[in-house]
């Protein structure tokens, strides 16, 4: 059933343009809201206790490509989060885009991101995943790119196809590492029996695969400066992809192969350094934007930072507490975009420090903004507190103090920038540019509203079926069972006074924040040095190894293009002469007949007169005895009909050339001596290669094997005794008619070229 | 230049060249010979006649242009391959019967066939544009 | 025989690629005609080359012992005459480009448009 939810997805993407023309830019989002809403039902109506494999059916059979689904908590987790939110923003997107004339086109690739993502996270054959893996990529190339008049856009959608490309090649090789070495490409058979590698090189090179595609696709340190690029995209899709969903997939794929590497050594150093050096940065950089989505979108690279991390303690707490934050984030992080999209919406501007006063103009949204606000910055009683209290329990069990006064520390500023992001344009005297014009439609807040309120519920009444949902997540990432227990109150914890340290810590940043966009002012040197910039230097650097290339080897000359392509061809003939070795001593003798002498010595006479004579008529004659020479040789090597047809050939071209003799240029002598000894140099060492070559050819001279079946056949079924001519027009006849046709083009060709003569004179 | 000698020549070898063609054409089966060699020495037989009489004589004497014989044989060759789907066979299988009078004849000998005229109409075709520069 | 034969063909490849080396276009000429010879020599090389074999099967014989291999003889048979149509391609083809291009100096004919 999910496995054809996900397939119909593709097919409701490329209906939709046309349903948002028939039914118009209201109903016709309204209608498309049916699809997230029926996998969202369809995807929690499973049973995901024990994981299984569902319904899979064959796509391309001879790769193994199969439609197969993997239900367990953790992907149905994912799938409802896709689908969930996905509705919120297909309707969003209707109001946001509301007059744009490309609707049609942005719920192309938004349904169809969606189905890709669905598949990424519920794929249990990694060639299904990696296909979806890279869909996801490409729609996001799209939709960043969506403003495609736009150049910043461009650039930046570039930016981030690239860099999540380099993840998708690194996956595709690490997926192929996985089928040598399990024997399958289904994800579910591999996590059932985890067992020994059988080379540990190879496990190492799968687990750094499998980490860059990780890294790049969530973002992290140092990857993770596409992310604040893709906010050129329209704000519905930073909501859905940059934030909630697609950035995740990284810390997904992690997360499933978990169980497989998490005894690994690089595995734990790798994630915690990884993960804690982006949640910093993210943080870091985040307090110093005046963009609200810059700033929503920092703050999101330290969450994603935030969940490797977790991922990285590698205890079965740990890993409950990333399942937990992951929602809290998606949740809360998602209806702060749709915040900071109505805010750009209604009054023009993202910019911080000129909004201000907005709690007065929409009062409704402003509660919904700020119970958002509050859960991110994990103050009771909402669902952000309960995650950070379980990261916090999870590090502080794990015994790493470090990391733990790490995550506190980022924790802090996140409160931080959740102050920053709502309560600077809500609560902050008005600004003088920021009189909103209207107040939001529905469609708007509906999106902000019921994340907020679903924050809200979940940590006032977390109902057991959604706290089993969760710890199946978990279960399904760890592969062993565990508890989990939502509660907003555990009593005085060590957790909750790190809680209230944090917060008060936040407060402070909040308030120290002019000193630290001073110090981040004088920081902006460092973006000299940063991945950013190397990723401009590679990128440049690239593009000019290219042109540098294409001029030297694409110069316009045709004997450039010779000599380039003659040295190529003697350079593989040496490199392949090794292998040659123990032949020319095989060489069969049978001695040299004067008549073949002679043959031969009249072919090099042909040769030679065509090749120093100053007069046309004397080398067309030469090329002639060349010619009559090869044909004498075929008669004398048992093949008639070459002889014939040679001797008849070289006659016509005799004739041929004599026509145009005089309408050819005379001969000039034009090159210098030293370009004839280089290219007498070049002609020879290709001359060597072949005869060596040929050499190499008659020691070991294998009949075709054809050669048999042709003799025996031709005279019974080709009714033929020349069979040279029975497989011209009867075995190969095909290719007969091939090379005829190519003769008549050849006589059209001609006659077309004199006919345009005309024009050039 | 008319030479006196070539138009003689001409005169004795340019039917005999083309009998000999269409010889080289039937027998190619068997012997060597076949569409190939049969249409260039016609056409050579052709550039004979030109050499002696003259390029507008030779056209005189093709009657027809060059290019026709070329479609000709390219659907001479293409026909005799679907003669075969008459008989549920795939295409461009050679067929053979038994004639009275011709003997032998099949769908091999009409490819033949279109190469010989297809051949005659390539050679003669670029030779007579050039000729007539 | 053999010996001389590849060196025969090395010769004929060499002199083919240095006269299409050459600056002057109908040197280019002449060196596609040779190099033509040339690859047919190294096909028919490939065959094992026998001497005075019969390619012919007698009726009702059984298959001779010692027969040439028809099958390079096939291939070269329609690239002699694939040939000869190339070459009149590029005769006109490169007499119509050194009169528009006013030169036949392969060096000076750089650009693709007139």
């Amino acid at each position: 059933m999910l496995a054809v939810a996900v397939a119909i997805g593709f097919v409701v993407a490329l209906l939709a343009p046309w349903c948002v023309r028939r039914a118009g830019a209201v109903w016709g989002p309204r209608l498309l809201v049916a699809y997230p809403l029926s996998v969202f039902v369809l995807a929690l109506s499973r049973g995901y206790d024990a994981a299984h494999v569902e319904a899979a059916f064959a796509w391309v059979p001879r790769f193994g490509l199969r439609w197969s689904v993997l239900v367990d908590g953790w992907s149905i987790l994912f799938a409802a989060l896709i689908s969930g939110i996905g509705g919120l923003v297909v309707l969003y997107g209707a109001a946001y885009l509301r007059h744009h004339e490309h609707l049609g086109r942005f719920y192309l690739y938004l349904i169809g991101f969606m189905a890709a993502m669905l598949g990424v996270v519920l794929a249990s054959n990694l060639l299904l995943l990696f296909v979806c893996w890279e869909l996801t990529s490409i729609f996001s190339y799209l939709l960043i790119g969506f403003e495609h008049e736009d150049t910043k856009s461009r650039k930046s959608a570039l930016q981030a196809l690239l860099t999540t490309g380099v993840g998708g090649l690194a996956l595709v090789v690490a997926c192929v590492l996985l089928r040598a070495e399990f024997g399958t490409w289904e994800l579910a058979e591999m996590l059932r029996h985890a067992p020994e590698w059988s080379s540990p090189a190879m496990e190492l090179a799968t687990i750094i695969l499998l980490l860059t595609a990780a890294f790049t696709k969530s973002a992290q340190f140092p990857f993770h400066f596409w992310l604040p690029s893709a906010m050129a995209a329209p704000t519905p899709v930073s909501a859905y992809l940059h934030s909630a969903t697609m950035v995740k997939a990284g810390v997904f794929l992690l997360a499933r192969f978990y169980p497989m590497f998490q005894e690994h050594w690089l595995w734990q150093p790798v994630l915690l350094v990884g993960g804690g050096a982006t949640m910093f940065v993210g943080a870091a950089l985040a307090l110093s934007q005046r963009d609200l989505k810059l700033l929503l979108a920092y703050s999101t690279v330290s969450a994603l930072g935030t969940l490797v991390f977790l991922l990285g303690v590698a205890t079965h707490e740990a890993v409950a507490a990333c399942v937990v934050f992951l929602v809290a984030h998606a949740l809360y992080k998602g209806g702060l975009f749709f915040f900071a999209g109505i805010v750009d919406h209604e009054t023009g501007t993202r910019d911080i420090e000129e909004l201000g006063g907005l709690a007065r103009e929409w009062p409704s949204l402003a509660v919904a903004a700020s119970i958002l606000a509050l859960s991110m910055a994990g103050i009771l009683p909402l669902f952000g507190f309960i995650a950070k209290e379980l990261a916090y329990e999870a590090v502080l069990h794990a015994g790493l103090p470090l990391a733990l006064a790490l995550l506190v520390g980022c924790s802090a500023l996140q409160v931080a920038v959740a102050g920053l992001a709502v309560a600077r344009p809500l609560f902050s005297p008005p600004g003088s540019l920021a009189a909103p014009h209207h107040s939001p439609e529905h469609e708007l807040t509906l999106g902000p509203w019921l994340l907020a309120a679903a924050s809200l519920l979940f940590a006032l009444w977390p109902r057991a079926g959604f706290t089993h949902l969760l710890a199946a997540a978990a279960t399904g990432i760890a592969g062993e069972s565990g508890e989990l227990k939502l509660a907003l109150w555990h009593g005085w914890t060590p957790a909750l006074t790190l809680s209230l340290v944090t917060i008060a810590l936040g407060v402070g940043a909040f308030l120290l924040r002019p000193l630290w966009t001073t110090v981040a002012a004088q920081g902006t040197r460092w973006k000299q040095v940063g991945p950013a910039f190397l990723y401009e230097l590679a990128v440049s650097g690239l593009t000019q190894l290219a042109a540098w290339q294409t001029r030297k080897l694409q110069t316009g000359r045709l004997r450039q293009y010779q000599a380039l392509v003659l040295t190529t061809a003697v350079g593989s003939v040496l490199l392949a002469l090794p292998l040659a070795e123990g032949a020319l001593p095989g060489l069969p003798r049978n001695g040299l007949y004067p008549t073949e002498a002679a043959v031969f010595v009249a072919m090099l006479a042909g040769m030679v007169i065509t090749m120093v004579t100053s007069s046309r008529l004397t080398a067309i004659v030469g090329l002639g005895v060349t010619g009559y020479a090869v044909g004498v040789l075929f008669l004398m090597f048992g093949a008639p009909d070459l002889a014939m047809t040679q001797f008849a050939i070289e006659t016509l071209t005799v004739i041929l050339f004599v026509l145009v003799l005089y309408r050819l240029p005379r001969f000039e002598s034009r090159s210098t001596p030293g370009a004839r000894v280089r290219d007498a140099a070049l002609a020879s060492a290709v001359g060597a290669s072949i005869a060596v070559l040929v050499l190499v050819l008659l020691a070991d001279p294998t009949p075709s094997a054809l050669a048999p079946y042709f003799l025996a056949h031709s005279e019974p079924a080709g009714h033929g005794r020349n069979v040279v001519n029975v497989i011209l027009v009867d075995f190969r006849s095909l290719d007969t008619l091939g090379e005829i046709t190519v003769l008549g083009l050849a006589a059209i060709g001609v006659g077309t070229l004199m006919a345009m003569r005309g024009k050039y004179r | 230049m008319r030479s006196l000698i070539l138009l003689t020549a001409s005169r004795l070898l340019f039917p005999l060249l083309l009998l000999f063609s269409v010889f080289l054409l039937l027998r190619g089966h068997n012997a060597p010979g076949g569409g190939f060699v049969g249409g260039l020495v016609a056409a050579a037989a052709l550039a004979l006649h030109a050499l002696a009489h003259g390029i507008s004589a030779t056209r005189s004497v093709v009657a027809v242009a060059p290019l026709n014989f070329v479609a000709l044989g390219l659907g001479c060759a293409l026909g005799s391959g679907l003669v075969g789907w008459f008989w549920q066979q795939p295409y461009l299988t050679g067929l053979w019967t038994s004639l009275p009078l011709l003997g032998k004849v099949g769908t091999p000998l009409l490819f033949d066939l279109g190469v010989y005229l297809l051949v005659i109409g390539m050679v003669a075709h670029v030779l007579f544009l050039l000729w007539e520069e | 025989m053999q010996a001389f034969l590849a060196i025969t063909i090395g010769c004929l490849y060499a002199g083919a690629f240095y006269l299409m080396l050459r600056r002057s276009i109908v040197k280019l000429l002449l060196g596609l005609g040779l190099l033509g010879h040339a690859a047919n020599l190294l096909i028919f090389a490939t065959s094992g080359l026998v001497r005075f074999a019969p390619i012919m099967t007698e009726p009702g014989a059984a298959t001779p012992p010692r027969v040439a291999d028809p099958v390079p003889q096939a291939l070269i048979l329609t690239a002699i005459v694939i040939s000869f149509g190339v070459l009149a391609f590029s005769v006109v083809l490169i007499k119509l480009t050194a009169a528009a291009a006013r030169t036949d100096d392969v060096d000076s004919l750089r650009t693709s448009e007139m």
